[in-house]
């Protein structure tokens, strides 16, 4: 089976990585470069356990093959806090009990992330629709759409003091 | 704190009498930096250095005989390091155990022995054969290379054609199991269960109203998002090491043992952050075969089920399939009931009927009743326990019934309810008194909610229609084993060391006994939960029992703590240990309040000085169960034509005892709740005739998405528990029972059509709506006639009477057969 | 996955060229949510994946006046949702789009392959037909194109030849006094596969009548199913409330379900008249304005 390199950026850093083609994005985080924050629930892009973000882009890196991602900006779970401060979406998932086992977490995150990206004031329904491709067996979403709301108004007059 | 406080002494108890500093908040999840970082390690995130990845072939039959299996082309794969059939497991768990062991011994029709199918298929998806090999490529493709001849079998995949005497046998070795004994010739019918009393024939006779309906669920699965995952490791010095997603690291090591024949001290088990359980993990799964493979390859192997292998070949829930009558006055008093309770448990025998008897008919006083369970194998995947294992369905049974007859008498569903509640005293099905319950309560608690007392709203979308469903649920509360150390640090900060593994943040909650109860800020405790090696013993997680059982050893090793540092400091100040005093992290001389030392000062002296540092130590064995109850309200609103369903709101009322941390209070609440829902509208199996699931995908295999969860309301309802600290009482398995029966009484309402089958979204909703138009009855009791089933044993070895006890033991829940009794040198 | 060899092409003639070479065996790959899934779950097991993901020019959403709406086979259905034209224009086309699976299905998944895939519940594929959308293929023997009502053939099966690509699916410029509208049943509110579906799609004439008229049934047949004796009764009549009831028993008789996991063929009936109803009722009231 021939090998090949991708490159991609992962969290920000330039990353070469040795890999079959039969290999998913999904593989390449948590196998290469270690990065198991991402999970992986179904492998056939039901669950979104795997999501991250592509160039900014939520997807399914379980429906990614390895060398798709050739020349791509990836964001993992692991990319989310920077300089070792959470990002609001993280502490609002703590604050609120947006988590109960964890394991829809990350993707959960990242999609949360994606929606308060493009929309700083989603209403519970468009939050609701952001994230119903993140299956969560344990909390019943309720406080994770909770979480989110907190979030996104935390960010809002954060961003009003920073604009002041 | 202010000082115009009482003060609160180490002597002071009981606890619940003070005021609570840290019990009762919603603090943030100890362990969720970890969890929103992704550091958090999972079953699948552990690797080892030379790790092969292990994979199974799974049966394409339902039910055939392996005429041959030909491993020729799969072994001589490069890459392919161990290759291992059915056939295979005496001889290699003689190696490993150095005993001799006869073939027979694992072809047994025990799913905990029969890791691997041996000489027969029993359902679609059984693992065949297991490859390990260093890529998961080369696995698939040495798989790939297998070739297994089978001879298809008659399938049976539906309970009831099970039950005939001429339906094909799925095992040849399991004889009907009851009070009075076995029977001498092979069935389906793994067991039946009989609870009666009073004359039940005469109280129907004599009812001035009755109603009768047969409800049918379907299997379902607990749908955790993380796929089993285990990795395990063997060294030449004799021991293994697994990694693996559990909930029970002590269950594990005690399964391999047995498994295996070793002592449990060539077993390490280290329980990885879980990813979700439900029950499902309570029993073990990859962890046997695993262990094998690295044995045989001689490297660390890991193995993860794909989601379909979870969905096909793992423990969902049983399907059910209930006749039940119900007799009353016109006044709703219930006065008999008469019920056939019929579980598909799946290819190996186990589960269990009582439980769901238990949970339906146990909130309400019946004075005659006739109880009846099957336990009917088929074709499908051994089932097991799945949060509250057969409440939901036992519920959805007699909570429907209970609608229909309040329906009938023109009286409140909660009216009806509240008529027929049980209270302390009171007597559940197999006979065992309640203690102290709150079920009354969250009766009450929806009667005067703000959404029952005012009018249905009309529906939000065109065309559709609303309605509004109630229904209850029991949970006989589980206890167990659980021990726990809380270890002072020289700082004056504790850790808890504990056994048992957080499913869903009583890691949080532990930290917030400790604090309690060492009186020092939440922040200052935290909590680790090591490998078997390390930690205290603890019975698997399940049942609702940790919080329960887990703290009170917690509560316990905490007051230990205190009182071992209070001598410390009697130490420290040179006076009797009875003249100290100490409150909020302070000790002090009564005489002389002046002479204070802080618990840190206390910690780090005691660590090189009188009789050192501190180790609080706290165990529990057997505690009073503490049932829980619960009532929900359901809104719905249904679309006429097409039979969708969607539920808007839920109010959810339950007895928890005490909300130790209100937050994880309603989370399990609301999960349950969603769970339920899925249960009720969109979940369930599909089988065709030849025995395959049909949707072994999440795709179809449909569980809610954020967008079919309603906004979900919980009313903590706190009735005291009598054992347990503060009074707390499980929290995490009842809230899915009430559910399902809740939102068919709400379509029910909107609609008129009365659902008896579930799940009920969609074409259920149209028939329905459209029997009841046309004036259709499919609700007539079937009764089910066996005749006598003829016994080897006339002695009856167990007669119900005897020892009564909920069927809701923790056992259910960690199906015994896997949990084997350690072998102890 | 199975191993397999993996070609990136970055050209559309590089792409077709490499197919020929290789022959038989090989998969195209645009978004890769339904050939991921089939390597994974089904047992697909291609010889070697030809990838669009560096071809140039396929990734385009464009609309000119005259020529219609261009989408290409890379665009994904994000691409096409967003589209300010296709919002403006095609509302029917994102309201389908807008179906599949969840935002990340969306960000990865294109139109092209959602019909290349060919199940007979593909959403967008209903709606297309009835807009009457032209596909663009080509092979190494250069491009031709074939009206999408064509294409399907079966369950996973369509008029595509060994070697040959979708380029581009083209929709006719919209017409004036014409609406349409797509509606699907599921189980689950998002997430979920159609267990039945129907695009309905009208022209009225300046007197009122119907002067066109397409209704495509999704999920109820090994591809998606015209139902012609609904399209025919409507033609040339004035759309009344009855007329559209007639029409949707009419589209019953059009359509030929089976029963699988998704629902029963007398329930798939059931919902035919249904959404059938539904669809033409918007239609024909957005046709009006
Ligand atoms: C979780 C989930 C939910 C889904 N929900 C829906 C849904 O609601 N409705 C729905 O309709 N679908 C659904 N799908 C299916 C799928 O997402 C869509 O069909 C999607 O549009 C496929 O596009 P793709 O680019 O990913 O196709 P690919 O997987 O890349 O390709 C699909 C097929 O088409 C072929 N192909 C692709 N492009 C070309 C081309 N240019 N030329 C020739 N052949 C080509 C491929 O060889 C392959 O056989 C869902 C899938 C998943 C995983
Ligand atoms: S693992 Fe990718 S969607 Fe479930
Ligand atoms: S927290 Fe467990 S699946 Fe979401």
């Amino acid at each position: 089976m021939a090998k090949m390199i991708v490159n991609v950026e992962v969290n920000g850093e330039l990353q070469e990585l040795l890999t079959e083609p039969h290999r998913t994005l999904l593989d390449l985080l948590r196998d290469n470069l270690s990065l198991t924050g991402t999970k992986e629930g179904c492998g056939s892009g039901d669950c979104g356990a795997c999501t991250v973000l592509i160039d900014g882009r939520p997807v399914n890196s379980c429906l990614v093959l390895a060398p798709e991602a050739e020349g791509r900006r990836v964001t993992t779970v692991e990319g989310l806090a920077e300089d070792n401060k959470l990002h609001p979406v993280q502490t609002a998932f703590i604050e609120e009990g947006g988590l109960q086992c964890g394991i829809c977490t990350p993707g959960m995150l990242i999609s949360a992330v994606a929606l308060l990206r493009s929309n700083t004031e989603p209403s519970e329904q468009s939050i609701r629709y952001a994230i119903s491709g993140n299956l969560c067996r344990c909390t019943g979403y309720d406080k994770i759409v909770r979480a989110i709301e907190v979030a996104s108004k935390r960010m809002k007059a954060n961003a009003a003091i920073a604009s002041h | 704190m202010t000082t115009t406080e009482l003060p609160r002494t180490v002597t002071e108890a009981p606890a619940d009498k003070v005021t609570h500093v840290v019990i009762g908040q919603r603090v943030a999840k100890i362990e969720g930096v970890d969890k929103v970082t992704g550091k958090a390690l999972y079953g699948a995130d552990t690797s080892r250095p030379g790790m092969l990845w292990g994979k199974m072939l799974p049966s394409p039959h339902a039910h055939a005989i392996i005429t041959s299996i030909d491993l020729s082309a799969a072994r001589a794969l490069p890459g392919v390091f161990a290759v291992i059939t059915g056939a295979d497991l005496p001889g290699i768990v003689a190696r490993i155990s150095e005993t001799d062991l006869t073939p027979e011994e694992f072809d047994t029709p025990s799913r905990g022995k029969q890791i691997l199918a041996w000489k027969k298929v029993v359902f679609f998806g059984q693992p065949v054969v297991a490859v390990a090999a260093v890529t998961p490529a080369i696995a698939e493709e040495a798989l790939a290379l297998i070739k297994v001849v089978y001879e298809p079998l008659p399938v049976v995949v539906d309970p009831e054609a099970a039950m005939r005497p001429d339906a094909p046998l799925v095992q040849n070795a399991v004889f009907t199991e009851t009070f009075s004994g076995k029977a001498t010739t092979p069935s389906n019918i793994a067991k039946v269960t009989e609870l009666s009393r009073g004359n039940v024939d005469e109280a129907i006779a004599n009812a001035e109203v009755t109603v009768s309906g047969t409800f049918r669920t379907a299997m379902v699965h607990q749908g955790y998002i993380e796929p089993q995952a285990c990795l395990a490791e063997y060294s030449a010095d004799g021991r293994f090491t697994i990694w693996t997603s559990t909930q029970g690291q002590f269950g594990v090591r005690g399964g391999l043992s047995g498994f295996l024949k070793i002592p449990p001290r060539r077993i390490r088990v280290t329980a990885s952050e879980i990813g979700g359980g439900f029950g499902a993990k309570g029993a073990m799964t990859l962890e046997p075969i695993c262990t094998l493979l690295a044995y045989s390859a001689g490297r660390p192997v890991k193995m993860q089920l794909t989601r379909s292998e979870v969905l096909r070949a793992t423990r969902p829930a049983p399907d059910a399939v209930m006749h039940v009558t119900l007799g009353a006055r016109t006044d709703g008093t219930l006065l008999g009931a008469r019920a056939a309770f019929i579980w598909d448990v799946g290819a190996y025998p186990g589960g269990g009927s009582v439980g769901g008897i238990n949970c339906g008919f146990g909130p309400y006083i019946v004075p005659a009743y006739s109880y009846d369970g099957y336990d009917v194998l088929t074709n499908r995947p051994s089932t097991g326990a799945y949060r509250a294992p057969n409440g939901p369905q036992g519920a959805f049974a007699v909570e429907s019934a209970l609608d229909m007859l309040a329906r009938k008498l023109g009286i409140s569903p909660i009216t009806l309810r509240l008529r027929n509640a049980v209270r302390e005293g009171d007597r559940n099905p197999s006979d065992v008194p309640y203690p102290r319950i709150g079920f009354r309560e969250t009766l009450e608690a929806i009667e005067n909610h703000p959404v029952w007392a005012s009018p249905k709203a009309t529906s939000s979308r065109p065309g559709w229609l609303r309605g509004r469903g109630v229904a209850c649920g029991l949970w006989g509360g589980g206890v167990g084993t659980s021990m726990a150390h809380v270890n002072i640090g020289e700082d004056g900060s504790a850790v808890i060391v504990t056994g048992a593994v957080d499913l869903a943040g009583t890691r949080t909650t532990m930290a917030q006994i400790a604090a309690e109860e060492l009186q020092i800020p939440f922040e200052r405790v935290n909590i680790v939960q090591p490998d078997t090696d390390t930690a205290p013993f603890n019975n698997p997680t399940g049942g609702s029992r940790l919080t329960y059982s887990l703290g009170t050893a917690v509560y316990r090793a905490a007051i230990d703590a205190r009182t071992k540092l209070k001598q410390r400091a009697s130490q420290q100040f040179r006076c009797p240990a009875d003249e100290v005093d100490y409150r909020d992290g302070e000790f002090w001389v009564r005489s002389d309040p002046s002479i204070r030392l802080t618990i840190g000062q206390v910690a780090r002296s005691a660590a090189g000085s009188g009789d050192g540092p501190v180790v609080g130590t706290g165990e529990v064995t057997h505690l009073l169960r503490a049932p829980a109850f619960a009532t929900q309200l359901v809104e719905v609103e249904v679309d006429p034509e097409t039979g969708a369903v969607q539920v808007v709101n839920v109010v959810a009322a339950q007895d928890v005892g005490r909300a130790i941390n209100p937050t994880a209070c309603e989370g399990q609440i609301q999960g349950g709740v969603v769970q339920g829902i899925g249960w009720a509208l969109t979940e369930g199996y599909v089988y065709d005739e030849q025995g395959r699931l049909r949707n072994p995908g999440l795709l179809d295999y449909r569980m809610p998405t954020a967008l079919d969860a309603p906004n979900i309301e919980c009313v903590l309802v706190e009735v005291p528990a009598i054992d347990g600290p503060y009074g707390v009482r499980g929290v995490g398995e009842v809230p899915i029972v009430p559910t399902p029966a809740a939102v068919a009484n709400a379509v029910f309402d909107a609609c008129a059509g009365r659902v008896t089958s579930l799940p009920l979204c969609g074409e259920p909703v149209i028939v329905a709506m459209s029997d009841s138009r046309t004036g259709v009855d499919r609700s007539q009791m079937v009764m089910f006639n066996l005749g006598p089933i003829p016994t080897g044993n006339s002695s009856a070895p167990e007669s119900p009477g005897e020892e009564p006890k909920l069927a809701t033991e923790v056992e259910d829940y960690c199906a015994e057969d896997d949990v084997a009794e350690p072998e102890i040198e | 996955m199975r191993a397999f060899a993996y070609h990136a092409p970055a050209s559309l003639a590089e792409a077709v060229a490499i197919l020929r070479r290789e022959g038989p065996g090989g998969r195209v790959l645009a978004g890769g949510t339904d050939l991921l899934v089939q390597m994974k779950e089904r047992g697909t097991v291609p010889r070697y994946v030809v990838s669009l993901r560096a071809v140039a020019d396929l990734s385009h959403v464009t609309f000119q006046t005259g020529r219609g709406l261009v989408i290409g086979s890379r665009a994904s259905l994000t691409d096409v949702i967003t589209n300010r034209d296709v919002r403006e224009r095609y509302p029917i086309i994102v309201e389908s789009a807008g179906l599949v699976g969840s935002h990340q299905i969306q960000n990865l998944g294109t139109v092209g392959g959602n019909i290349c895939n060919a199940s007979p519940s593909a959403d967008t594929a209903p709606p297309l037909i009835a807009l009457g959308a032209i596909l663009r293929l080509h092979s190494d023997q250069g491009p031709r194109e074939l009206p999408i009502a064509e294409f399907f053939t079966g369950p996973g099966r369509t008029a595509l030849e060994e070697g040959e690509v979708l380029a581009e699916i083209i929709v006719p410029d919209p017409q004036p006094h014409s609406g349409g509208s797509y509606e699907r049943y599921t189980p689950r509110q998002e997430m979920d596969i159609a267990v039945a579906s129907a695009a309905s799609f009208v022209i009225l004439a300046p007197d009122g009548t119907v002067s066109h008229a397409k209704i495509i049934l999704g999920a109820v047949g090994p591809t998606p199913l015209h139902a012609r004796a609904a399209e025919a009764m409507l033609v040339g009549k004035i759309p009344s409330g009855g007329l559209i009831e007639a029409a949707a028993s009419a589209a019953v008789s059009d359509a030929r379900p089976i029963s699988d996991q998704r629902g029963s063929e007398s329930y798939r009936r059931h919902l035919i008249n249904v959404l059938t109803r539904r669809t033409l009722t918007r239609a024909i009231e957005s046709a009006r304005g």
